[in-house]
């Protein structure tokens, strides 16, 4: 027996990668058939809205095609995922011979080492974080180090594990790349641009590629000072994500610790791919400085998530309807919920911030996601999809706080009574699936229970896109607001000279056939802005004295 | 375009590309004063890094020289903070914010420059100053590593 563990113990690298390769295989193929049944679940709403709508007309011979249509769209999504299943069962199997071959024989060592179960996918994090506790320092650093990319990303593992496991993984990627183009004396573009040459796979540059975007972000994060970089955690990381454009979460302090946390989330045109992490894209960082600027003795940490799938760009048609959000707001959800699991001591204050279509997804994360959180802040937004106002954040005391410069002309999508469902048809159909244009109500709008803070542009002198993206430039009213929030202090926000008055309607006409309505059409200034006439002392009076803290 | 009842003709603004300044005079419109202050106010176990920051959330031009400047606190830090104040002021420095600009701790400015100082937020035995420049550098930095940071230590240590 001494023996044939000796043996064994020669294999353990070997088998450690076997293992790690299994454990991607299933992960991989988990993640696909989630997206497949997603998908069908999709098809399937939507065929049977519209058989909804034939059963109305008795369209007899369109019902039974769409019944059709049912029952092959899920024949083919049932063959797909038995497909799955199949590679992946050959791959266990060939993988558990090669196991064999190598001289190790599963069966002499069962029983030997009672393997630590890792929580099912589902289980919640204070069930997850009452498990991960209760195992032995050795447990643990052996279970991150076998399942990286699990534990990396399990909600309930502290932050400082799972940013660990996840920078063993972002270095394994970025390693596996470095090697080869080493071994054959070549560039790592020289790699990057043919793999196969050199026996790596395309999945292989994309994990390389964002590792690389990711270890940027890192890298800026940590700011400029080399003695005194700031402390950063990888809290987030599959670089396959999101058809390539990877996920990942970047916090600068550690939410464990830190009494306040702040969670930031990107809107359109933001993934890890891109260059979110870093790039010139200094959210986090910004309200990093302020906001322990703002209150030195109650830290904040500040967590960039790039955690969900973001619309391309302006021209993705996904950017006018809600879908993206509530998929993102469920994750969302389930990440911040799980920051008051793993967090030491108590007072934690947790603020979600989200950015233009990110607040939308803030939005669906308090009212489709469960999410649990202090405050949040509202930042340029289109509409709030399914939180019709403040009361669906549920937020316990804290408040729904806006930033929405008068001449950001995306704040001004959102509705304030529903006109352009009006002017422009609904379906129940496309309301359940979130296919239907339009985003919902504009929170900076008198009625929705929203605290509006001061947010104008320096400069501008009228409504500009680009007046869309400066809301957490050092020095602004915005930024200096949110870190008054984010530290705990949002009821400063008066005594600062922050708070902003609501937008409110000008009253309602009456259209031929729809009835009375208000005269905020979208895409058109809504209704009254009072920010608009504000005059540019006010916006460029210094409202802030030497030595501002709040203790 | 719909324009405001009130034009904010701001000399700080979000981008005054109008003015513009190459790399090289953004870079020193915001190291010269670091080394000044490190100088004037005697400062202790400096060290400190410049980036260019870009004056909007996409990581677009125009960008802004910053840098990040640390010192030992000596004695008590709201004494020492003070200290540090008193000799920027001597140097020509104004109480606080830029007009137009909002900032916590202790704020000073300078041609345009804003100073915003206090602890390292993981490390209350130093004491950090940020410098901000103005948003008038008109390099696309976007794919030229140059937003992440230089260190500029010995430059600061130099006296």
């Amino acid at each position: 027996m001494t023996k044939a563990l000796g043996a064994q113990s020669l294999q353990l690298p070997k088998i450690g990668l076997d293992l790690e390769n299994i454990a991607a295989a299933l992960a991989e193929a988990q993640r696909t058939g989630a997206m497949l049944i997603s998908t069908l679940e999709g098809q399937l709403w939507q065929l049977d809205s519209e058989i909804g709508q034939a059963v109305e007309l008795e369209l007899d011979a369109r019902i039974s095609g769409l019944e059709q249509q049912a029952i092959d769209d899920a024949k083919f999504a049932l063959g797909q995922v038995v497909s799955l299943r199949d590679g992946y069962s050959d791959y266990l199997q060939k993988s558990l011979a090669a196991l064999r071959t190598d001289g190790l024989d599963p069966e002499t060592i069962r029983g030997l080492d009672a393997p630590v179960q890792i929580p099912p996918p589902g289980a919640s994090a204070e069930d997850v974080h009452n498990w991960w506790t209760s195992l032995t320092p050795e447990e643990r650093q052996r279970l991150a180090a076998e399942n990286p990319e699990q534990i990396g990303n399990l909600n309930g593992v502290p932050v400082g594990a799972r940013s660990d496991a996840n920078i063993a993984v972002l270095t394994q990627d970025l390693n596996r790349v470095c090697d080869v183009a080493g071994r054959y004396g070549v560039s790592v573009d020289d790699v990057v641009r043919d793999p196969a040459k050199y026996g790596l796979s395309t999945t292989d540059i994309t994990r390389y590629q964002n590792a690389d975007q990711t270890k940027q972000g890192l890298d800026h994060d940590a700011g400029t000072d080399p003695n005194h970089p700031n402390p950063t955690y990888l809290f987030a990381y599959q670089p396959l994500a999101f058809g390539g454009k990877g996920r990942a979460a970047i916090a600068i302090g550690n939410p464990d610790t830190a009494r306040n946390t702040a969670v930031i989330v990107p809107g359109t045109s933001s993934s890890v791919r891109a260059g979110w992490l870093h790039d010139g894209h200094d959210d986090a960082i910004n309200l990093y400085k302020q906001a322990n600027l703002a209150d030195p003795d109650s830290p904040t940490a500040v967590l960039a998530w790039m955690g969900y799938d973001a619309p391309n760009d302006f021209e993705d048609p996904r950017i006018a309807t809600p879908m993206l959000a509530r998929t993102g707001g469920e994750a969302l959800a389930q990440d911040v919920n799980g920051l008051w699991a793993t967090h030491l001591g108590g007072g934690e204050h947790v603020t979600v911030l989200g950015h233009s279509y990110g607040s939308t997804t803030v939005a669906d994360a308090f009212a489709l996601g469960g999410m649990h959180a202090n405050d949040a802040v509202l930042l340029g937004c289109p509409g709030t999809d399914l939180a019709q106002n403040a009361a669906s954040f549920h937020l316990d005391g804290g408040h729904v706080y806006v930033g929405d410069a008068s001449t950001d002309p995306v704040g001004m999508i959102g509705e304030s009574d529903g006109l352009s469902k009006k002017l422009f048809g609904d379906d129940v159909g496309g309301e359940l699936l979130g296919t239907n244009v339009g985003l919902g109500t504009d929170p900076a709008a008198d009625g929705f229970g929203s605290v509006r803070f001061r947010a104008e542009v320096p400069g501008s002198d009228g409504i500009n896109v680009h007046d869309h993206s400066h809301y957490y430039h050092p020095g602004s009213e915005a930024l200096h607001s949110m870190a008054d929030i984010t530290s705990g202090h949002g009821d400063a926000l008066e005594s600062d000279g922050m708070l902003a008055q609501l937008r409110h309607k000008p009253g309602t006409v009456n259209i031929p056939g729809l009835g009375s309505v208000g005269l905020d059409l979208p895409g058109v200034p809504a209704g009254i802005d009072p920010e608009w006439d504000r005059s540019p002392q006010s916006i460029t009076d210094d409202h802030v004295f030497d030595d501002q803290h709040h203790h | 375009m719909m324009h405001k009842p009130h034009s904010a003709g701001s000399s700080n603004s979000v981008d005054d590309s109008a003015h513009p300044l190459t790399d090289d005079q953004a870079m020193a419109q915001v190291v010269q004063p670091a080394k000044e202050i490190v100088a004037a106010a005697d400062l202790q176990s400096v060290s400190g890094g410049f980036s260019f920051a870009s004056c909007n959330d996409q990581g677009d031009p125009p960008y802004m020289g910053e840098v990040t400047l640390s010192f030992l606190l000596r004695g008590d830090p709201d004494a020492y903070f003070q200290h540090v104040r008193a000799a920027m002021i001597a140097h020509g420095w104004n109480d606080g914010a830029p007009p137009g600009q909002h900032y916590f701790g202790t704020t000073l400015n300078k041609e345009g420059v804003a100073a915003s100082m206090g602890f390292i937020p993981s490390d209350h035995s130093y004491g950090q100053i940020m410098l901000y420049g103005q948003c008038r550098n008109t390099t696309d930095h976007h794919h030229d590593g140059k937003t992440n940071g230089t260190d500029i230590t010995n430059q600061l240590n130099a006296r």
